[in-house]
This record gives structure tokens, C-alpha cells and sequence, in this order.
């Protein structure tokens, strides 16, 4: 190897090769971020809950004051004061135009996934009135390291979002008051529970497999077309009233985090329900009683849904019960505009030959068949 | 249907509606509160020696690039973009510049910013040969491989031949040339002797390790991975593959957590592995750091950041059982990266799923790659002997 490798032109080369191979792996530490909390109160005023990581702070105030490397309580205290001033400087909020007024109240600590905050505690006074906008100007820490953000969430009446600063977005407008984004965010959740039904085929075919034969009654061993729409509305009403209650009930206990089942068996015994309510239109075991066949699976297909929301980190316990209302309203629409979309249909075609041969027994054929397919798929593939 | 299609198609939405309820329970549960005394510690930071913060700006850009580097810290990335970015324009000759800035973006993974910054810094300086060589390894990452191959070549004038040949057989290992790749860099290690730096050691040794686990030769693979960590054993793209190898392909659980525990730094990427080893010995302690990594995830992801998607991915199939989550991140994650090691996650996360339409996606860059198909039960890797041998067998 020729001794030009070590001139000073390889030494930066070697700088720029580590760094990639750095970034190839990952990195060791959290990014530097704020958690800003925000709560509009009544009459004008805003409780303001600001964490802010201490080493941030050290590089810009110097908390470290002896420069032994370790931040302790003393230090931060002594300079709290001047933390105070330095973030308030950096953080604007206006309500209707004006400015409100930000007073730190307390400087306390915290820590977030085992690094140390400061914690700078303020109120501010944005009006006598209420407030129905606030336009938040964040610019902490932005000229200092590029990558910091700040996390925001919002609460007022209007609920809670979330929001991130960044230097090329440091500033937004929100409406807290009743009519503002909080139905967006409920409404968000309900058209996720509906897209989610109207996405899941295997929920959708157990409903169909229990639909199809309401149109009809058996005598004997055939089936004849119901004679009024009465009894079949009944009859569906009960069915879709039971499966809606039974995966209600478990779709609440596992999204809150009191029942845990795995994620494979309950897929595998929702595929199996499936088979089961369309061979049942075949072989017809339970005849009168569908509501309780739809009752028991309908236990299984709310883990079903809950295994979802896990999958998308809802947060457990009473903090997330307003979003899983959202969702699980969302699923019974998108259930009954399926419903309101195939009944009709089906108490039409009710007396025909059509009905009886292709819709009852080749469709419950085919929706058994689909059903033992994903079972298999799902309990004993990958 | 199953529950993999459902969540891919409507999953980007509804993660965005639930980001938000993320929020809602919110990370600030925890009461701040007050310590008792003064001298309790609550952070630690770089002492400072007077040194680290004087000097021109350049020094101080290029002093945070190099305690990013050994830190792992993304904060110092931060930092001295901040100064560059405010520094004045005659605080630099120009193609300084658009290198530093170029390191610091292709750091945070801003890859097509840092593309630019390094055809700027060429064009003015082809010679520069930090440059070239940085702008080769983005272009690879890209999957850019006829480009990267170009800037390896070029190079050769410029750096020392061991440098330049890693560089090439790297790249050409992935052009469906491996076994070729291999002889050579194996040869030029050896011509090199002793006669090189630590870092070009474990940096060229780990580069060989790749290309042998690409071949699907895991022995040789691990060998190159432990002279890659006996030459640098801050070497993290060597150590982070020797424990995949060891956990992946060969189960060799408490080998791995050996490795990673000799680590000079645990990273994220080496305590993911950490938990994943100690989960397989049945170490009740992998709850512990997977509850940490998950928390710095979230915050990843309320950022919108990719840093750590390749980790998260893992995190999720290998911690979580979550099979279908992973997925989801595996795809995120191969829009941004399309090494190797994001081919592999790609494969296996799509046949845990059972995803057709994914898994012939990443089997078509192992094909165009020409690399060693893992099999389907991850229990071992197709084996390609070293001489001459049929091609593509899987």
C-alpha cells in the first residue's frame, strides 16, 4: 500500500466511510425532540406543559456549569430562570390575532425512554374571552441542531390532535372550539372501522353465509321463499343485532388490553366460522337459531378486529376509548350498508330457481370453500 | 384474503388516523417531578475540555461529525448541519462544503440531498476522492449500481488499492458477480497484510463477509466478520451482521448475545439483536429493552423519520410476533434503502406473511443481484461452493 494513503486526503476519506457505515447501522440515540402539551382551558387561558431534553438545553445555556459532564438538579436549578426565558422567547402562541402572555409557573424533571427533561410548567393568557383559534409559532433549538423537532398535542374541546415542528413548518393554526377538528378526528376513526369491514372479506362472507338463508324458510327438506318481508327483517335484525353486540363486547375487552389472545388462532377460528355458517346452509344443523351461531363467532371476530388496532398501537386502557368507539361505529355502518345493499336483492331473487341453486347452495359452496382455503393459510402456513 | 392484504391496503390511512390516538394516551402520563437534593445527576453530557467548541467552524463542523460518528448520536448530525448551514459563505472553499454537507445528509438518510452535494463537490474537484467514494456507497444504497461501480473505478487513482478494490467488489458482488468479487478483495487483503489502517481492515473484511453470505457461504461469512471486528471492534455494520448471521441462519442464540455484548457501544440496531437473542435463551430480560425500543420507535414515527425502519421491522416480526406489521415496515423500508441486508428483511417478512406479490419482489433482486437464495424455513442458506458451480440454485 503507497504512503499517499495516510496523507491527509485519506484521513477525510476515512471520516466519510465511518459515517457511512454508521448510518447503515443505527443509531444508538433518541433524536432530539420537545414534547409541547398544550390544554385550553375556560376563560381565555391555556395550561402549557413543555418537556425539553436537558442536553439540548446544556448546549445551548451551558447547563453543565463545572463542565464535569453530568447535569445534576443543582445546575438546572440555578438556571432555570434563564431555561425559562430562553424557551418562552422561542415558542409564540396567538389566539384571534393577539398575542397571548406565557408565564412559567414551575421548573420540575421528567425522564422519557431513559433520557432527562426539563419540564418547564406555564400559563398562558390569550384574552378574556374564549379562545377558538391558536396559532402556535415554534422555533426552539431549529438554529441549532437541524434534526430537532417539536411534538405538540393539543387539547381543548374541540379533542386532542397532534402536530410536529420542524424548521421548514414551525408554525400552525388550530381550532379549539366544539365545532373544530376533534370530529375530524373522530370521524377518522369511523371511516377506518368502515374501510376496514368493507376491506375484510372474511368478516363480510361469515355475515353473507348467515344473510342468505333469511330470505327463505325450510319445510321439510326444501326451501320455500319467505312470504312477507317481515320475517326476514326480524330474522335479520336479530342475526346482525347479535353479531354486533358478541363483537362488540370483545372487541372492547381486547382493545383495552383485559383479554390478550394469539393473533394466528383467532384468525384461523374466524376463517373456520366461515366454513362453518355457509356448510351450515348446506347441511342446515342449525336451522331456527341462526342469531346464536352469529352471537358465538361474532365473539371471535371482535379479537379480530382488536388484533388490528394492537397491530396499529392504539394506546391501551381509557385514554383510547373515544377512537375505538369511533372504530367500532364505523364497522356496524359499513356492516349495514352491506346489508341495505344485499337484502333487497335477495328478497327479490327469494322465489327463483336462481336463489335457491346458485345464491344458497353454489355460494355457500364457494364461501365454504374460500373459508377452508384461508384456514389452512392462516393456521398452518408461514 | 388474509389479514396481511387487509391491513396493507388500508393500513397507510388508518395509521395516520391513529397516530393520532397514539397521542392521545399520550407519553406525558409520567408526573414530573422534583428531586430531593442538588447533587442528584439527571443527565449526562461531553465534558468539556475547552477544545471542543473553539476553533474555526469547519473544525467544529467537521469535531460534531466525527462525535457523531462515534457516538451514534443523530444530535451531533443535527448540530453541525445547524453550523454549516449558518456559516459564512467564505467559511469554506466550496466543494468542503458540499462534502461535509453531503456526509451529514447521506447520515440522516436524506440520500438524494446528499447525492446532489456530492456531484457538485465532483464536478468541481473529480478528484476528490472522499467525495467519489461517499457518493459510490449512496449510489449503492439506491440500488444504483452501474453508477456506483463507475465511481469505484475511479477512484482506484486516488486511494489506496485495498480502498478502491473494496469499493469495487462490493458493488460488483451485488452485479451478479460475487464469486469473482470475492477472489479479489480476498486477495487483496492478504497483498495488504498488515499494512493497513484498523478501520480499512474491518471496513474491507466486513465487505468480504457480505459478499460471502451473499454467495450463501455462512463459515466464511462469519470468519470475515470476526478479522472485520479483531481489526475495529467499533465496526458496526460487521457486528450487526455477524449476529444476524448467527441468529438467522444459524441459531446460534448465546453466540450472538457474546457479540453483542463485546461491543464497544450498544446501539439500537445491537440491542434489538440483544433482545432477540435473550427472547430465543428464554432471558425474561428482552422485555425490558424491547419496551425501550419501542418507545424510541413511536418517536421515530410521530417525527416521520426512516432511520430506523430496518430495526422496527425486526423489532416487530422477531419481538412482537407481529408478522403482518412487519411487512408493512419492511416495504416502507425498502423505499428508502435496497441493501442487502433490506433484501433479506424484505424476503422474510413477506413469506412470514405469505405475500406472493412482495416475495417475488425481493426474490427478483436476489435474481438480478445473482445472490444466494435463503430458503423458505430460514433454517439455512442455499450453498454455492466456492469453485465453479451451477448457478442460482434455491
Amino acid at each position: 500500500m503507497s504512503s499517499r494513503a495516510y496523507g491527509p486526503r485519506w484521513r477525510a476519506t476515512w471520516v466519510a466511510l465511518a459515517g457511512l457505515l454508521c448510518a447503515a447501522a443505527a443509531h444508538g440515540h433518541a433524536a432530539s425532540d420537545s414534547y409541547l402539551a398544550l390544554d385550553v382551558r375556560d376563560e381565555g387561558v391555556v395550561d402549557v406543559r413543555w418537556d425539553i431534553a436537558l442536553r439540548d438545553l446544556d448546549y445551548v445555556l451551558t447547563l453543565d456549569t463545572d463542565g464535569d459532564g453530568a447535569i445534576t438538579w443543582g445546575e438546572v436549578r440555578a438556571r432555570s430562570r434563564t431555561v425559562d426565558a430562553y424557551a418562552l422567547d422561542r415558542l409564540e402562541l396567538r389566539s384571534a390575532g393577539h398575542a397571548c402572555l406565557v408565564d412559567a409557573r414551575d421548573g420540575l424533571v421528567d425522564r422519557h425512554a431513559e433520557v432527562g427533561y426539563y419540564v418547564l410548567l406555564a400559563r398562558a393568557t390569550c384574552g378574556p374571552g374564549t379562545v377558538r383559534t391558536l396559532a402556535v409559532d415554534y422555533t426552539l433549538l431549529f438554529d441549532a441542531d437541524t434534526t430537532h423537532r417539536g411534538l405538540l398535542k393539543l387539547a381543548s374541546k374541540a379533542g386532542t390532535v397532534a402536530a410536529v415542528f420542524a424548521p421548514g413548518e414551525h408554525a400552525r393554526e388550530f381550532r379549539v372550539d366544539a365545532q373544530g377538528g376533534g370530529a375530524t378526528g373522530f370521524t377518522a376513526f369511523v371511516r377506518s372501522g368502515v374501510l376496514h369491514i368493507l376491506d375484510g372479506w372474511d368478516h363480510l362472507l361469515f355475515l353473507l353465509s348467515l344473510l342468505l338463508p333469511a330470505v327463505a324458510v325450510l319445510r321439510g327438506a326444501t326451501w320455500e321463499p319467505a312470504p312477507s318481508w317481515r320475517p326476514v327483517a326480524s330474522d335479520v335484525l336479530r342475526t346482525v343485532t347479535a353479531f354486533t353486540v358478541a363483537h362488540s363486547v370483545t372487541f372492547f375487552l381486547a382493545a383495552l388490553g383485559t383479554i390478550e389472545l394469539p393473533t394466528r388462532g383467532v384468525e384461523s377460528a374466524i376463517a373456520a366460522s366461515v366454513v362453518l355458517a355457509a356448510l351450515n346452509n348446506v347441511f342446515r344443523v342449525v336451522e331456527s337459531n341462526r342469531w346464536l351461531v352469529a352471537f358465538g363467532f361474532g365473539l371471535v371476530h371482535g379479537f379480530g378486529f382488536a388484533s388490528l388496532l394492537n397491530a396499529l398501537d392504539l394506546p391501551r386502557g381509557l385514554g383510547g376509548v373515544l377512537p375505538l368507539l369511533g372504530f367500532n361505529l364505523g364497522v356496524e355502518l359499513g356492516q349495514l350498508g352491506v346489508v341495505a345493499l344485499v337484502l333487497p336483492a335477495l328478497f327479490l331473487l327469494r322465489a327463483t330457481v336462481f336463489y335457491r341453486r346458485a345464491v344458497l347452495g353454489l355460494g355457500s359452496c364457494a364461501i365454504a370453500a374460500v373459508g377452508t382455503a384461508w384456514f389452512v393459510q392462516r393456521a398452518f402456513g408461514g | 384474503m388474509s389479514a396481511g392484504h387487509r391491513t396493507g391496503r388500508n393500513g397507510r390511512a388508518m395509521l395516520v388516523a391513529f397516530t393520532v390516538a397514539a397521542l392521545w394516551g399520550g407519553s406525558l402520563t409520567a408526573a414530573p417531578y422534583r428531586p430531593a437534593t442538588d447533587g442528584i445527576v439527571l443527565a449526562h453530557v461531553a465534558p468539556r475540555d475547552g477544545a471542543a467548541d473553539v476553533g474555526d467552524i469547519g473544525e467544529r463542523v467537521r469535531t460534531a461529525i466525527v462525535r457523531a460518528r462515534n457516538s451514534g448520536d443523530p444530535r451531533e448530525l443535527g448540530r453541525a448541519d445547524a453550523l454549516l448551514r449558518a456559516a459564512p459563505a467564505n467559511a469554506f472553499p466550496a466543494v468542503e462544503r458540499f462534502v461535509l454537507q453531503g456526509t451529514i445528509d447521506q447520515s440522516l438518510h436524506r440520500f438524494d440531498a446528499a447525492l446532489q452535494r456530492f456531484d457538485a463537490a465532483l464536478a468541481v474537484d473529480p478528484g476528490h476522492a472522499q467525495a467519489r467514494l461517499t457518493r459510490a456507497t449512496v449510489l449503492q444504497v439506491r440500488g444504483r449500481l452501474a453508477e456506483s461501480a463507475r465511481d469505484c473505478r475511479a477512484l482506484a487513482r486516488h486511494v489506496a488499492p485495498l480502498v478502491a478494490a473494496t469499493c469495487s467488489a462490493n458493488v460488483a458482488s451485488l452485479q451478479g458477480r460475487a464469486r469473482e468479487a470475492y477472489l479479489l478483495l480476498d486477495l487483496q487483503l492478504r497483498a495488504a497484510g498488515a499494512d493497513v489502517t484498523p478501520e480499512i481492515a474491518g471496513w474491507s473484511h466486513a465487505v468480504l463477509g457480505g459478499i460471502a453470505a451473499r454467495l450463501g457461504r455462512r463459515e466464511a461469512a462469519a470468519r470475515a466478520y470476526r478479522e472485520a471486528l479483531a481489526a475495529n471492534p467499533s465496526d458496526r455494520f460487521a457486528r450487526v451482521s455477524l449476529a444476524d448471521l448467527l441468529l438467522f441462519d444459524q441459531h446460534r442464540s448465546a453466540e450472538a448475545l457474546r457479540v453483542v455484548h463485546d461491543a464497544p457501544a450498544v446501539d439500537e440496531a445491537l440491542a434489538l439483536r440483544e433482545a432477540i437473542a435473550r427472547r430465543a435463551l428464554q432471558d425474561p430480560r428482552w422485555r425490558e429493552i424491547a419496551s425501550t425500543l419501542q418507545a424510541r420507535f413511536d418517536v421515530a414515527r410521530r417525527r416521520g423519520e426512516s432511520l430506523h425502519l430496518r430495526e422496527e421491522a425486526l423489532y416487530w416480526r422477531e419481538l412482537r410476533q407481529d408478522p403482518v406489521r412487519a411487512l408493512d415496515t419492511a416495504r416502507r423500508n425498502w423505499s428508502v434503502q435496497r441493501e442487502p441486508a433490506d433484501a433479506r428483511l424484505l424476503l422474510d417478512c413477506a413469506r412470514a406473511v405469505g405475500d406472493a406479490a412482495t416475495e417475488a419482489q425481493a426474490r427478483s433482486w436476489y435474481r438480478a443481484t445473482g445472490s444466494a437464495l435463503p430458503r423458505g424455513d430460514g433454517e439455512n442458506v442455499t450453498v454455492v461452493d466456492p469453485a465453479p458451480a451451477q448457478e442460482g440454485r434455491s
